[in-house]
């Protein structure tokens, strides 16, 4: 390459926003500026020389100075080949070299390790502090508040009857307060719940904050005898003690922030969605099923139901539904009762009776089976701890 | 220049101004752009996008030509990650504390959580204009012309502050002074914006913008009035018919007539208003335009109203065609109902999907058909008087911002 190759250009030189007319030469010592009389007044280095933009057809070609603004600009199309001959490396985007790439590299695995990191680990280790920290008047609100809120989402489902119901024939209830008082039997300090049904097709039962424990119409068709209604009750109850409501809800709430972070959207406002979302799909933890089941076990066996029913109940649904039906919002999407769950049950619980008598009398049953006979459109009033 | 509005042929530069301007674009390679950009965000669930903005803007800058000289963008994309990842400090734990609170307050009846949302989205509100400044800031100082950057000065928390409190003002006055918002946090922005070291200056009068602005605050207001009258004269019947409907009572074909007695002839006032809010824009951006100086150089913008109106008018036809389009694609396509072998999760998944193709693809063409056209027409009307005074613009020392622009991106501010 010889030095005496010129081209003409237009030189901006960074400093003033004049434009210089120019003549550069291209050397391997790098590029070579002199003013139209002859005079020389800058040279630029070989290591510093970039094509800020790729060079176009039938466009004049940009060369710059990497680091700063200065830029030449040249006519004649040939000179990015003369360029590149003389500078391989001035094919690189400005500033944005292999190195800072690598950078960014790094900075995402990180980010991606410490988003993994708080949603398996930290997220859920401070919300199960939060959900112990929160004093249970706040819990109970937070709970009458959700449940009108999940009652009313579940009656809009399709195929429901648009109008949120909580049963309230009198025997009925009378038969899901033995059922509970069967359910603590011997218990030393019951957790204070507030058991009721709703009336809706699908099969669901769930627990929210503050003790409240719903089961569904739906759930008590499906169900053959009382010790399955039992079992099921039993294990929402365990979720109850073990706080699992309120953990997930702050949970949910932790996650949707960050992913609102991510997604670039954030104009807040996630609880409230969150509250409900949660309460129909998403499951809670292997670990909060197990210990959910654990209390159940427990509890069936001292009050001498047995696991039979509970056991009964999950293989049924396992038969005849598969999660699809009624989208997510169905007890078999939100308690998979996986074959693990359903031997651990069958290990540890005694065996109750095949009919499934020993947590109600029949009378009891078919009153249980006929709550949502009346209905109201208000939450059941429960008296507090004291009256009772 | 305060009472008049700006006449051509004062101040004409001697060049005929298509030669001081141009935006030479072109719509093909623009799509292909933000297409491959669409897909690589939604595939990167998000992360691509502040690369994918920089190469958008990469593109703009380059093809806007003033004096023949092209602005050149230099930016980065890390640089708005890096941005990026501080907003997501700043705003965590904002965002988790407001959530902890309206958890602590929530079912608690009365004023409570209404309080804590006030606060919360007033907060928001201001952070987003302090963020207005920040991301203009970022984005002088990446703009370089004639190998001159541009920058901006002035501190984003006093911008936010008259951003606000005119705001405010506006809001009171029921939108009555939006002209002084507008000149105020408009002249905030031009004093301290400069080119190099050359400082530019607004010469705006709130009170000749006020005079157009009544066009729009007129038929705004007079709807307004109207719903609360019409509202106010009704609420008798709606009451009853509500007391009906709670026993059981169909009352929907009733209620729908009077909504529609109360709503009809305040819709048609508001509709109208926009339209004309359309001319006002472009009256305040060509009045706002051709007061700025920048050193001994004058800016004049000529572009007329007639001319964004058929764009806007085009670009929604031809939306509401493709819409058309695709409605009716899938309502062919969709199965018989009753067939059994029709899956409803299949249905409603593809006209879910459909739609956000449609949201999409409508912001493509947004950019290709209208954004490109309007700069294009900006450009074509834009002249510069005393252009020489330009070459005597030095390079300023001034330090820039190492990151740009991270709480304007989680806050969704700007376009590209």
């Amino acid at each position: 390459m010889s030095a005496d190759v010129r081209y003409a250009a237009r030189y901006f030189d960074g400093r003033t926003a004049r434009p210089q007319s120019v003549r550069i030469s291209i050397g391997s010592d790098g590029i070579s500026i002199y003013r139209d009389d002859g005079v020389f007044i800058a040279a630029w280095q070989p290591d510093r020389i970039v094509l800020p933009e790729r060079p176009r057809r039938d466009e004049p070609v940009r060369i710059g100075l990497d680091d700063t603004t200065a830029r030449l600009v040249v006519d004649d199309p040939s000179v990015s080949e003369a360029l590149l001959d003389a500078f391989p490396r001035a094919n690189r985007r400005v500033r944005t070299n292999r190195r800072g790439l690598l950078k960014i590299a790094a900075w995402s695995m990180g980010a991606i390790a410490s988003a993994v990191i708080l949603v398996l680990v930290i997220i859920p280790l401070l919300s199960e502090q939060l959900a112990r920290q929160t004093p249970d008047p706040i819990k109970k609100r937070i709970g009458a508040a959700a449940l009108e809120q999940v009652v009313e989402l579940i009656a809009y489902l399709p195929g429901e009857r648009q109008r949120a119901a909580y049963c309230a024939d009198r025997n009925g209830v009378a038969a899901l307060r033995r059922l509970e008082e069967r359910i603590f039997a011997g218990m030393v300090n019951p957790p204070e719940i507030k058991l009721m049904a709703v009336k809706a097709s699908l099969v669901n039962a769930f627990a929210l904050p503050g003790g409240y424990v719903v089961v569904t119409d739906g759930l008590l068709e499906n169900a053959e005898s009382p010790d399955e209604v039992a079992g099921v009750i039993a294990h929402e109850i365990g979720h109850v003690v073990y706080d699992h409501p309120t953990q997930a809800i702050f949970r949910t709430t932790a996650v949707s922030l960050l992913v609102s972070a991510v997604i670039g959207d954030f104009t807040g406002g996630v609880l409230i969605g969150a509250v409900a979302e949660w309460a129909l799909n998403s499951s809670y933890s292997r670990d909060a099923e197990r210990e959910a089941d654990e209390f159940a076990i427990t509890r069936l066996n001292a009050a001498a139901i047995g696991g039979t029913g509970l056991v009964r109940f999950f293989e049924r649904l396992l038969k005849t539904e598969g999660p699809e039906e009624k989208g997510a919002a169905n007890f078999v999407s939100s308690h998979p009762p996986t074959a693990e769950r359903i031997a651990r049950i069958r290990k540890l619980a005694i065996a109750g009776t095949p009919d499934g008598f020993r947590s109600l009398d029949a009378e009891s049953w078919r009153s249980l089976k006929s709550v949502c006979r009346k209905t109201e459109a208000r939450p059941p009033a429960f008296p507090s701890a004291a009256a009772k | 220049m305060d009472q008049t509005p700006p006449t051509p042929g004062s101040d004409t530069p001697a060049a005929a101004p298509e030669t001081q301007a141009v935006f030479d674009g072109s719509r093909w390679p623009l799509f292909r752009l933000l297409a491959v950009n669409l897909l690589l965000t939604v595939v990167t669930i998000g992360i691509y996008r502040f690369w994918a903005k920089t190469r958008v803007r990469r593109f703009f800058w380059r093809h806007t030509r003033l004096l023949g000289d092209p602005l050149e963008y230099v930016g980065t994309g890390s640089e708005l990650f890096v941005g990026f990842l501080i907003a997501v400090v700043v705003l965590l734990p904002i965002g988790g504390i407001y959530s902890l609170l309206q958890f602590f307050t929530l079912g608690t009846p009365g004023y409570l959580p209404l309080a804590l949302d006030i606060v919360y989205y007033t907060l928001i509100l201001f952070l987003i204009q302090v963020t207005i400044h920040r991301m203009r800031r970022y984005r002088l100082t990446r703009t370089a012309w004639r190998g001159v950057r541009f920058g901006l000065d002035g501190s984003s928390l006093r911008y936010a502050l008259i951003s606000f409190g005119y705001g405010l003002l506006s809001a009171a006055t029921l939108w009555l002074a939006y002209p002084w918002l507008r000149v105020a946090t408009m002249r905030y922005f031009f004093t301290h914006a400069r080119f190099g070291d050359t400082s530019m200056t607004l010469d705006a009068s709130a009170r000749w913008l006020f005079r157009r602005w009544l066009v729009v605050a007129i038929p705004f207001g007079i709807a307004t009035a109207l719903l609360v009258v019409l509202y106010w004269s009704a609420i008798g019947e709606i009451t009853a018919l509500n007391q009906r409907a709670a026993e059981g009572q169909d009352v929907g074909n009733d209620l729908l007539q009077i909504w529609t007695t109360v709503v009809w002839w305040p819709a048609l006032l508001f509709v109208a208003g926009s339209l004309v809010q359309v001319w006002y824009q472009v009256v305040e951006f060509r009045y706002l335009l051709s007061n700025v100086r920048v050193g001994g150089s004058g800016l004049r913008s000529e572009i007329g109203a007639g001319f964004v109106y058929g764009v806007y008018f085009l670009f929604w036809f031809l939306f509401f065609a493709l819409g058309a389009a695709l409605v009716g694609g899938a309502v062919a396509l969709a199965p018989e109902p009753g067939d059994p072998k029709a899956i409803p999760a299949v249905a409603a998944g593809a006209s879910v999907l459909g739609f956000f193709l449609l949201l999409a693809l409508a912001g493509i063409l947004r950019t290709v058909l209208v954004d490109v056209t309007l700069l294009k027409r900006v450009c074509a009307t834009l002249s510069i008087s005393n252009p020489e005074a330009l070459e005597r613009v030095v390079q300023s020392s001034a330090k820039l911002p190492s990151h740009g622009e991270g709480l304007a991106d989680a806050l969704d501010v700007g376009g590209f």
